[in-house]
């Protein structure tokens, strides 16, 4: 019967029809259920993560003090970053470094050791797998570094280099310029087993037995060769969700920092991006420059992230 | 010290003029009239008693004489009086006669004087030193006087003996409840909860026995007299009382349980029968103490009264009546003469491993001996008590028909020796410490043989004697709590490190460092086991054949009403403090924040609901909130009218800063925080405050705030290790210097930790300034600045001193004899480091000879503001409030509601001069403190500020770390250009004219 009917319209009636359910209202309603059980993550996710950029991307134009209204300054905040700070270019650097270092290095040693542990059975695993987790999920673990670099002789590390004569004298770790770096580097990556190690593990458990069977048929010879042309490319989603973690998480180190060398550090020598922008943001009263901060550094972020995605794509060729 | 030397200098003009009148007229006519001493001789005593050896302490005092115990009483009246100073001077004394009620003539004695009574002794002996004196005002405190007899102090103890005042709650008394004890109609909030009630003096006659205010000695302290005439000195170290007698007698024996019941059973007591006495803890008629108010317990469904959602005044006591001689005092009457059980239904969860105890007393007598010191064991939760013997036979107490006092005394009881034993050691542990690192250092090297017996001989019989005084402390623990207590530990470990340094002292070396931590753990451990804590919600004096029910206590009561709290949770707003006043209200209304503790903030609604509200007809409602998101909440359009207790941007509000405090200006100069000189009385109001405290808070004629509190750095002094070494205490910073090299000599170290103020000491001292005269620049590419600078650095690079390890710690071992440190450390040293109670005292900072020869102490100082906010509808009533707030009347009173909340350890650095004053300080440090203040000078702030402190720091860091290549003099004028390219930045900004080239 409607193919009957169907038959009798004519063709620009047609396509006014096609028209109309190509519009987004009638797909919406079309679809609803599914707009509908998307709708409360879409509005929390716009709401808290779209609307904040796009503001924050709206007030680098600008000069806003927080306590007086913004005013429109035009491309002001970012000359000044990129030709005036000296610090900004500083802090750039220190990030750079960072992700550069943790950003493959934990993500290595994240993938190392769920592989490993991995290899374990049942309950050995699941402690196993606490046991490396911990130091990320008691949030503010890396406290216990504040005891370890105390920079009198009553700091753990001093203590220990004196005693075993190394040291004559106490160095105020978190006070020396070479050394708060190196320092927050190491303490990031003792911290860097986080989620994406727990999604590797995850990842690793989803691999399709068979799939291993079939390959051994199909000739693969060792470990190596099934780590690459098997688990890793049936768990390419959990590797891509691991990356954008790591990423994420290396630019933006902040906490550490500040906790352990103070916002500002010592002639800003654990400066990073993030306690730049907090420092504007909080004790200069400069939330238009904080802005155009955030600003290129979601700019670096996405980018990183783009070439990242690149690169997965070719895992398992 | 100037002060000190001021002293020596009148003291010795004193001295001579006392001898040339002693040879003009004769001496001998009378031995003992008067002493010849003068209060700054006196003074001199009391500084060093407790480093000289020939004072001893009460119980080798009392083994020195033959146990005589004359029965005669002696009784010295006002008229005895011979002499009479005043702050150093002779005065006339203030006789009263008939003074409150008591017949005859009293003398008024102030806060900073000395009296001196003739006593003649018929009988040679021991007798009980007690007092009758009145209470009158003074500053809230304790009132403390030191005694000596025939110008010398009998024993360490009496060189500080306390004398309590009356208190009792400022609130309209109900009528008395059937069981005669007072009641009381509690204020309410229009929440439904109930108000804390304030404290009021209630000052009588009191005859007291002098105690030992540490409470290490429980009985009564008694002076050996012998027969002849003698002098006794009273010298006032706070507040003034008023004294009609002094009395020496002998303490009647009080008998055992056995003895008195045997006496009562004799005189034919019966039991009662049926009777039932219920006093509520709460409804205390008097307590020796403003700390000792109602507290408002939810713990518990049992205590009465309760409440899920009201807080209720319910129960008394608990952690603020733990120190020794705090007592409360209820009122009851018995309606039977006979037998009685008395029960509590207290709380006792606060120490484990030892008891606590509390001296009963009913009519103002302890009934027999077990009473004198009662144990409360520790228990989860709350529990009933029934006062009874070991074997837990309740204990009968006969009473007359009739009105009744029961007055609880705390006091240390059975732990009196072993507390004095362990401090004692505690003592002579860090002396060795300090005698063995003279030799090592504090770091030694453990390949080298070091001779200890040989450079130390006497370092192992004062091993083996303090050994043997703690083991016989612990033996005496273990008597009393059993040999599991947990107690036990820290003492065991001291014991244990100490035998196996008697065997080898050269192991030293190897431990020096967890001997110091087991050290200081004793030391903390004194502190622990002093404290007395109990909670108290009933009394009940039963018959015997009466039993006490207890409702709600089932556990399915407990589980009903910790459902209730939380579902009130829900409704009830916590940030939310006292009345709420609904927006309709006519009167205007402000919201006012406070940035610091619920405790504060109670304290302070209460006090704007009575005062403030009552007088000005404008309501406030206080809510506690988190100071950092004052920002955030300006911006939102949500914030309040006032704020107060507002730190740095960055600092947490309410404690004590490092650093200077940024935010009124900053706001200010973006007009978020109203410009005070639009009220015309700014002036006046300016005046209650050191100019200091206003510095930073004004800029370019304009004033942001007003200062609460000023806090600025001190020089703390151990006075024990200066006279060991034989050091002076020093003057400017080339005394200092000098003293580096001798403390160095000893292994000891000067204690500074690098800091703004520090810098902003040496910075004023020698002339220089922060900024250029309009603040447009930074001057500190002044040559005096950058020569400041250099010094500055050169006392971490040259003379090493240590940049991390806190002072107080270093200070409190002896490490640090000497240290630079905020002056509020002062409460933190007095409350909880009692193993060095004494030993220490502070003086202004070192100063800079200036070149007509006087001494520069100034030094840098910061503290907590009070803002309004430029949004406000209502500036004027806001100012009202300010006004009202920092009034130096509001500022006294919360000062001492704080204290008597807290103890001493929560006073007030307040801003206003007049209430710094009426602080409860002792009159000596009180001098000493005040000198400071007049040298504290203010850090200004600009825009961009924040940048100086910044940069200075990391060039310091940059000098004293690369000590090689970097010059102090590069990196601070490399540092300058930065600073003034931010305030150039930040003027430009808010549209000032720049510094002129």
């Amino acid at each position: 019967m409607s193919r009957m009917k169907a038959k009798e319209i004519p063709t620009e009636d047609l396509l006014e029809i096609n028209k109309k359910q190509m519009t987004l209202g009638y797909q919406i309603r079309r679809n609803k259920e599914i707009y509908l059980m998307m709708a409360p993550y879409f509005i929390l996710f716009f709401l808290f993560t779209v609307l904040p950029v796009a503001v924050s991307i709206g007030l680098s134009f600008t000069y806003f003090n927080m306590l007086e209204m913004p005013t429109f300054i035009g491309w002001k905040n970012y000359i000044k970053l990129f030709l005036e700070d000296d610090i900004f270019l500083i802090s750039l650097k220190n990030t750079l470094i960072f992700a550069v270092i943790t950003g493959p290095i934990s993500y290595i040693l994240c993938l190392l050791f769920a592989w490993i542990i991995n290899e374990f059975k049942g309950k050995v695993r699941s402690f196993l797998t606490l046991i490396f987790y911990a130091p990320s999920i008691c949030g503010n673990a890396y406290m216990v570094w504040n005891l370890i670099l105390t920079g009198d002789r009553y700091g753990y590390l001093n203590g220990i280099l004196i005693k075993l004569g190394i040291l004559d004298n106490p160095i105020l770790w978190m006070k020396t310029e070479k050394w708060i770096l190196p320092i927050l580097i190491v303490v990031q990556l003792w911290l860097s087993l986080g989620t994406g190690f727990l999604s590797f593990i995850a990842g690793l458990q989803t691999v399709d037995r068979s799939l291993y069977e079939a390959a051994a048929l199909d000739g693969v010879k060792n470990r190596w060769q099934e780590l690459w042309y098997v688990t890793l490319p049936s768990m390419k989603p959990q590797l891509m969700f691991g990356a954008v973690m790591q990423i994420t998480q290396s630019f933006a180190v902040a906490d550490i920092s500040i906790q352990l060398a103070g916002n500002p550090s010592v002639n800003y020598a654990g400066a990073t991006v993030v306690t730049h922008l907090l420092d504007y943001g909080s004790t200069r009263f400069d939330m238009g420059y904080a802005s155009a901060i955030a600003t290129v550094l979601f700019l670096l972020m996405v980018g990183t992230n783009k070439l990242v995605q690149k690169i997965l794509r070719r895992v398992g060729d | 010290m100037k002060h000190r030397d001021r002293g020596k200098k009148a003291t010795s003009i004193v001295l001579t003029s006392a001898m040339v009148f002693a040879t003009l007229y004769g001496s001998g006519t009378a031995s003992y009239a008067q002493t010849s001493q003068s209060m700054d001789d006196y003074d001199d005593i009391l500084s060093s008693y407790s480093i000289d050896d020939s004072v001893v302490d009460y119980r080798t005092y009392a083994g020195q004489f033959n146990a005589v115990y004359p029965e005669a009483e002696i009784r010295v009246g006002a008229d005895a009086c011979v002499r009479y100073d005043e702050s150093d001077q002779a005065a006339e004394p203030v006789l009263y006669t008939d003074y409150e009620g008591m017949s005859g003539e009293s003398i008024y004695t102030g806060e900073d004087s000395l009296v001196e009574f003739e006593v003649d002794v018929e009988e040679e002996g021991f007798y009980n030193l007690s007092l009758e004196y009145f209470p009158v005002s003074g500053k809230n405190a304790d009132i403390e006087r030191s005694i000596f007899i025939d110008g010398e102090l009998p024993y360490s103890e009496m060189a500080l003996v306390s004398f309590y005042r009356i208190w009792k709650f400022d609130v309209e008394a109900g009528e008395r409840t059937k069981d005669g004890s007072t009641s009381y109609l509690w204020e309410k909030d229009n929440q439904g909860n109930d108000n804390r009630p304030g404290m009021l003096e209630a000052p009588e006659w009191v005859t007291s026995y002098s105690y030992d205010s540490e409470g290490h000695v429980t009985a009564p302290l008694s002076v050996y007299l012998t027969k002849g005439t003698h002098t006794v000195t009273l010298l006032s170290l706070k507040e003034p009382m008023v004294i009609h007698e002094l009395i020496f007698e002998n303490a009647e024996r009080i008998g055992t349980y056995a003895e008195v019941k045997a006496a009562w059973d004799a005189a034919g007591a019966k039991d009662t029968t049926g009777q039932r006495i219920c006093i509520e803890g709460e409804n205390a008629a008097k307590t020796s103490s403003q700390m000792l108010y109602p507290i408002q317990d939810q713990s518990s469904p049992a205590v009465s009264p309760s409440s899920a959602k009201e807080l209720l005044n319910n129960t008394i006591g608990g952690n603020s009546w733990r120190l020794v001689g705090q007592w409360i005092e209820w009122e009851f009457d018995a309606a039977e003469s006979g037998y009685y059980n008395i029960s509590l239904y207290d709380c006792q969860n606060y120490v484990r491993g030892i008891y606590v105890s509390r001296r009963i007393s009913i009519d103002g007598k302890v009934p027999f001996q077990e009473m004198e010191d009662y144990g409360f064991h520790y228990a989860q939760s709350w529990r009933e008590d029934v006062l009874c013997d070991e074997a837990g036979v309740p204990y009968s107490f006969y009473l007359e028909k009739g009105h009744h006092t029961l007055r609880m005394e705390a006091v240390l009881g059975d732990f009196a020796a072993i507390v004095s034993r362990v401090q004692n050691s505690v003592q002579q542990l860090n002396a060795i410490y300090r005698e063995v690192i003279k030799i090592t250092g504090v770091q030694p090297d453990t390949y080298r043989d070091y001779q200890l017996a040989a450079s130390l001989p006497n370092l192992h019989t004062e091993l083996v004697e303090v050994r043997d005084e703690m083991s016989g402390a612990i033996s005496e623990m273990e008597a009393l709590t059993g040999k599991n207590s947990d107690k036990l530990t820290v003492l065991k470990t001291m014991r244990d490190q100490l035998n196996d340094l008697i065997e080898d002292e050269e192991y030293f070396v190897r431990v020096i460092g967890s001997y110091k931590i087991n050290v200081r753990a004793c030391g903390n451990w004194v502190s622990t086991i002093v404290s007395q804590p109990l909670a108290i919600d009933r009394i009940n004096i039963t018959s015997a054949d009466t039993k006490v029910e207890y409702e709600n206590a089932s556990f399915f009561d407990k589980v009903g009403y910790e459902c209730r709290r939380l579902f009130y949770s829900f409704i009830i707003d916590y940030n939310q403090i006292g009345n709420v006043i609904e927006e309709e209200d006519d009167n205007a209304t402000l919201t006012l924040w406070i940035g610091s503790g619920r405790d504060q903030a109670n304290v302070i609604k209460a006090m704007i609901d009575e005062g403030f509200t009552n007088e000005h007809g404008i309501n406030v409602n206080v809510q506690l909130v988190d100071m950092n998101t004052l920002l955030r909440a300006e911006l939102a359009g949500e914030g309040p009218d006032v704020a107060i207790q507002v730190a740095n941007t960055n600092g947490i509000a309410g404690q004590v800063l490092n650093t200077g405090n940024d935010t009124p200006v900053n706001y200010g100069i973006r007009h978020a925080v109203l410009d005070l000189s639009r009220f015309e009385d700014l002036d006046e109001v300016t005046d209650r405050f050191s100019d200091a405290a206003m510095v930073p808070f004004q800029f370019d004629g304009a004033t942001y705030a007003l200062p609460e509190t000023t806090t600025f750095p001190v020089m703390f002094y151990r006075r024990d290790i200066l006279s060991e070494l034989g050091m002076e205490i020093p003057e400017t910073w080339d005394d200092v210097k000098v003293a580096m090299a001798v403390l160095a000599k000893n292994q000891m170290e000067f204690g500074m930790l690098p800091s703004e103020q520090v810098f902003a000491m040496f910075l004023y001292q020698n002339g220089g300034a922060y900024y250029t005269e309009d603040g447009s620049a930074s001057a500190l590419d002044s040559d005096i600045a950058i020569n400041t600078f250099k010094e500055y650095c050169e006392y971490y690079t040259d003379y090493k001193l240590d940049k991390e390890t806190s002072v107080e710690e270093r200070f409190r071992t002896g490490e640090c004899p000497i240290v630079i440190a905020d002056y509020t450390i002062y409460n933190n040293l007095v409350v909880s480091a009692p193993d060095i109670a004494g030993l220490w005292s502070f003086a202004p900072v070192p100063g800079t000879m200036r070149e007509d020869g006087t001494v520069d102490h100034s030094t840098g100082c910061t503290g907590l503001a009070s803002i309004i906010m430029a949004d406000t509808e209502y500036p004027d009533e806001c100012w009202e409030f300010l006004k009202w707030w920092n009034s130096a009347e509001v500022q006294t009173r919360y000062g001492r509601e704080m204290e008597s909340l807290m103890g001493s350890a929560a006073r007030v650095p307040t801003a206003n001069l007049e209430a710094f004053n009426n602080m409860p300080w002792p009159v000596k440090d009180h001098e000493a403190l005040k000198e400071a203040f007049e040298w504290a000078r203010g850090i200004p702030q600009v825009p961009g500020g924040y940048y100086s402190w910044r940069n200075i720091n990391n060039a310091f860091y940059t000098v004293t770390t690369e000590t090689d290549t970097a010059a102090p003099r590069e990196e601070l004028t490399d540092k300058v250009i930065y600073i003034n390219a931010e305030i150039d930045y930040k003027r430009q900004e808010l549209g000032l004219p720049l510094a002129q080239d």
